[in-house]
């Protein structure tokens, strides 16, 4: 491992590794305090042009951007109210209170701090578990893959925002998706129409940006399309020892417990800020000031979604499972350019591994030496109008995702998934689970038919094999728990009083 | 309120519809293999399952009087049918650009789009214009070699001048 580090620590000071993982911070910063612009969005627009770039580039620029937004998504929550990104929302609660008393500048210097060491934590729970889980899983063979696929595809669980029944549709319209093509093993036409474009399937990149990038400007373009809060003026700061005194304890607990939910797969930052948020009020003497601009109330959410955010590349990296939304459009950067996160990636890729695990401890550093003039810079860019952002992002859109394939229909297929989630999301259908189910999908169904002809067309494979079965069970447990709890809360609640 | 009554009947009716299909798939099973069609049934059966399972839980949730259904995500937009115009724009743009090329489309789009989301003055408009499409330019045309569309006729044929 210590080689390997090493491999790492020696890649990333090369001059053009180091420069895009700067660019990938200035990107990330801006992409993430920008409302409306999250980092699953910045990662799909920025992906093509990572086509063109040797992997190792490729991937410190899409995982640097994937930090830094959860980073900087804390800015506009703590100023105006407006978390940057899904993960900051939590720092609203407390963030946003001590901006209206005029503490802007001590609240930003604590999401810095606790930002860059929740982070910090996240990256030594990588480097540490990641080489652990990647031994483990070289004994995988086809029938594990399809028991992880599925067990990646269970994060509909917790995706599905409460709902598993329109989780799972959601799921399974991405499979679908995923099957139309000419199918691989056999040759023949799924669900093409006689399409000659659709013979080679629908790329997920069109799918991606329409549902999160074109829908999203529908939808802002039916609001008010100027940000109309004033700018205060204020001075940030990071070192504040006695505010650093007071946070410590809620720093370490959420840096903690951030790290430790990050690593499962599909739980994600946003739920660990806020697991993290109310363990920060339970634990507090003081609970009453939570809610009124108590600085531990931003430590624990910051501290927690950074250190998830970052910690969620473990199981990415080491089986191939991605966390959330963002981390599925990694696994797919991954797959095109040619690449199979997993256990054999330690083994054939080390040195790709091992630059994304240091630039993640890297970028942390970075953060507190950048976050400074960035958010003085920044408060000049929150003045530029949607009436700009809307049609860059779209044009961005439009040429990513024509870039895939040289392909007009692709971006017809764009077209129409901003459509379908425009709709979607008015009704708030989890669009993720979509994504997930693309992603997923022919891993599962290509794994599936291989273990299947390993075994002579013998379903038993799939439960024979410890690990296999082990997985697939975990699968059952991870649909089946919300369910049993449902149950439960049912039978034990109070029934309703008439009258 | 009645999404997801119609997210249910849709659900249900495409994946019928796609069962159809793939039912009329050619067979090519032989020993150890299956068929291309297994994976997708086994989809579209779930997705048949829950989407009866949704319509289901509407009904008797309509019947017991107290609905569930998700609440639209806005409360009054100031402009409600805007989205249509964006729509219109971006087709618009989808449609022109292998006719009249990426460089002669991309500044009318813009321009267009921006007056669509509350720009007004012209000078802004513009210079958004100028510079986004210069930077596309700098950036997608020379500086990743991607070949957007260059239209046809005369527009071709002065594309070649700039890339």
């Amino acid at each position: 491992m210590l080689e390997g580090l090493m491999l790492g620590l020696q890649s990333i000071v090369e001059p053009q590794h180091f420069l895009v993982l700067l660019i990938g911070v200035f990107v990330g910063f801006i992409g993430g305090a920008l409302p409306g612009v999250s980092g699953t969005m910045l990662i799909i627009i920025v992906l093509p042009i990572t086509y063109g770039m040797e992997p190792i580039s490729a991937f410190i620029l899409l995982t640097t951007i994937y930090v830094a937004c959860v980073f900087s998504g804390m800015i506009t929550a703590i100023l105006f109210r407006t978390p940057g990104t899904p993960e900051s929302v939590a720092t609203v609660f407390d963030g946003y209170p001590m901006t209206q008393q005029g503490k802007a500048g001590q609240a930003l210097g604590i999401a810095v701090l606790s930002s860059a060491t929740g982070g910090m934590v996240g990256a030594i729970f990588l480097i540490f578990l990641a080489p652990v889980l990647a031994t483990f899983a070289l004994q995988f063979s086809a029938p594990e893959y399809f028991a992880l696929a599925i067990l990646g595809l269970t994060v509909v669980a917790t995706l599905s925002g409460g709902d598993l029944i329109r989780g799972v549709i959601g799921v399974t319209i991405g499979l679908f998706i995923a099957t139309i093509g000419m199918d691989p093993l056999s040759g023949i036409p799924r669900f093409t129409f006689e399409s000659a474009p659709l013979l080679s399937g629908v790329d997920f990149i069109p799918i991606l940006a329409g549902l999160f990038a074109v829908s999203e400007v529908l939808r802002r373009s039916r609001d008010d399309h100027s940000i109309k809060d004033t700018f205060q003026k204020f001075k940030t700061k990071i070192f504040d020892f006695p505010i650093i005194k007071k946070i410590l304890t809620t720093l370490t607990r959420s840096s903690l417990l951030g790290s430790a939910i990050g690593v499962l797969p599909g739980v994600g930052a946003t739920t660990a800020a806020m697991l993290s948020y109310s363990e920060a009020v339970r634990w507090s003497k003081h609970p009453e000031k939570f809610g009124k601009g108590a600085p531990e109330g931003i430590a624990a959410p910051e501290s927690a979604n950074n250190s998830a955010a970052v910690s969620a590349m473990v199981p990415l990296l080491s089986l191939g499972l991605p966390g959330g939304a963002t981390t599925a459009v990694i696994l797919g950067a991954f797959v095109m350019h040619g690449l199979q996160p997993g256990p054999m990636l330690f083994t054939n890729e080390p040195q790709l591994v091992y630059t994304i695990i240091i630039s993640m401890l890297v970028i942390n550093l970075l953060m507190i030496i950048f976050a400074k003039p960035f958010i003085t810079i920044f408060s000049k860019i929150m003045n530029i109008p949607y009436s700009v952002m809307g049609p860059v992002i779209l044009l961005l859109c439009v040429i990513g995702t024509f870039a895939v394939r040289n392909s007009m229909f692709d971006v017809w297929i764009m077209l129409l998934f901003g459509i379908i989630g425009f709709y979607f999301d008015r009704i708030k259908f989890p669009l993720a689970t979509i994504i997930l189910g693309v992603v997923l999908g022919p891993i599962a169904e290509e794994e599936f038919r291989r273990g299947l002809l390993m075994a002579g067309g013998d379903l038993s494979i799939f439960i024979n094999r410890p690990i296999s079965a082990t997985l697939l069970g975990f699968a059952l447990l991870a649909l089946t728990l919300p369910l049993l709890k449902k149950v439960f809360s049912k039978k034990t609640q109070p029934p309703p009083v008439s009258g | 309120m009645k999404y997801n009554g119609i997210l249910s009947i849709i659900v249900i009716s495409l994946s019928i519809f796609f069962l159809v299909m793939t039912f009329n798939l050619p067979d090519t099973e032989s020993a150890g293999t299956i068929n291309a069609s297994v994976w997708p049934m086994m989809i579209l059966f779930v997705m048949l399952l829950m989407g009866i399972l949704l319509a289901l839980r509407t009904y008797r949730e309509r019947a017991k009087g107290h609905i569930k259904e998700p609440k639209e995500s806005e409360s009054k937009p100031e402009n409600p049918q805007y989205h249509w115009l964006v729509m219109a724009v971006l087709a618009g743009y989808t449609l022109a650009m292998p006719l009249i090329g990426f460089l002669v489309a991309t500044p009318l789009f813009i321009v267009l789009l921006a007056l669509v989301l509350g720009m007004t003055k012209i000078r802004s408009l513009l210079l958004t214009s100028f510079i986004s499409h210069g930077a596309a330019v700098l950036l997608f045309l020379y500086g990743f070699n991607i070949p957007l569309p260059r239209g046809i006729g005369f527009f071709r044929s002065f594309s070649f001048l700039i890339y």
